[in-house]
């Protein structure tokens, strides 16, 4: 289990890579992975050119902690990583990664979008948009 | 006896007030509800803020608070934010 906050850049494949190192051990079946990338949104006719992060050190920690144990009692896995960015992320960069390795299918694709969906609706990061014309947008909702 | 606590605040929050982070006093066995009403009371942001409140959401010590009838003692850090919008 471990959680990652990243002021710069980060290469989730290298994260799952390190992930799936525990297959050598052989009780692995199944890796579920999801990567959310800051997408070159259109608002109010105006395109985003980046996403700013801002997060409540300490809190996030803590909460990603607590949905990584709780989707490993639930689902009895054998390894997650949930990695987040702060600051700025220019569009075409991952923002999140979530990895999961279990046993079986099933628990990999279940814990990996119950941690994506915690993750966003409990976690203390909030995004701002960056817009072409030079304008600022704190994001509301988070579908 | 008063007690102190400190108050972070983030996102539009945070530029809305034109600050992140303040200590305040607090009296014996106020609580948070008590504490924002008193600040709303005396700085025209904050009666802006809290004319929105149903926007804001509140924490005490890294924990989401319920309601806001939670005591505050001293050393509690209060974090006043938006709905959350990460991953």
């Amino acid at each position: 289990m471990s959680v990652t906050i990243h002021e710069e850049d980060f290469d989730p494949w290298e994260r799952l890579r390190l992930l799936s190192r525990l297959w050598d051990e052989g009780r692995a079946g199944a890796l579920a992975s999801f990567i959310g990338v800051a997408r070159a949104d259109e608002a109010d006719g105006v395109a985003v050119s980046a996403i700013f992060l801002e997060h409540y050190a300490g809190m996030t920690e803590r909460v990603l902690g607590e949905l990584e144990d709780e989707a490993a009692r639930r689902w009895g896995l054998l390894a997650t990583c949930v990695e987040h960015r702060v600051g700025r992320v220019d569009v075409g960069c991952p923002i999140v990664l979530v990895g999961v390795l279990s046993e079986r299918r099933g628990d990999a694709f279940a814990a990996c979008r119950f941690l994506v969906e915690e993750l966003k609706s409990r976690a203390p990061f909030w995004k701002c948009e960056e817009r072409t014309d030079g304008t600022r947008h704190w994001v509301e909702g988070n579908n | 006896m008063s007690a102190r606590v400190t108050l972070r605040l983030f996102a539009w929050v945070r530029e809305r007030a034109g600050y992140g982070e303040r200590v305040l006093e607090v009296g014996e066995g106020e609580t948070l509800g008590l504490l924002l009403e008193r600040l709303a009371g005396e700085e025209a942001v904050w009666a802006e803020l809290m004319s929105e409140a149903d926007r804001l959401r509140f924490a005490c010590n890294g924990e989401i608070c319920a309601d806001l009838g939670v005591v505050l003692a001293d050393g509690d850090e209060v974090a006043i934010f938006p709905p959350v919008t990460g991953g």
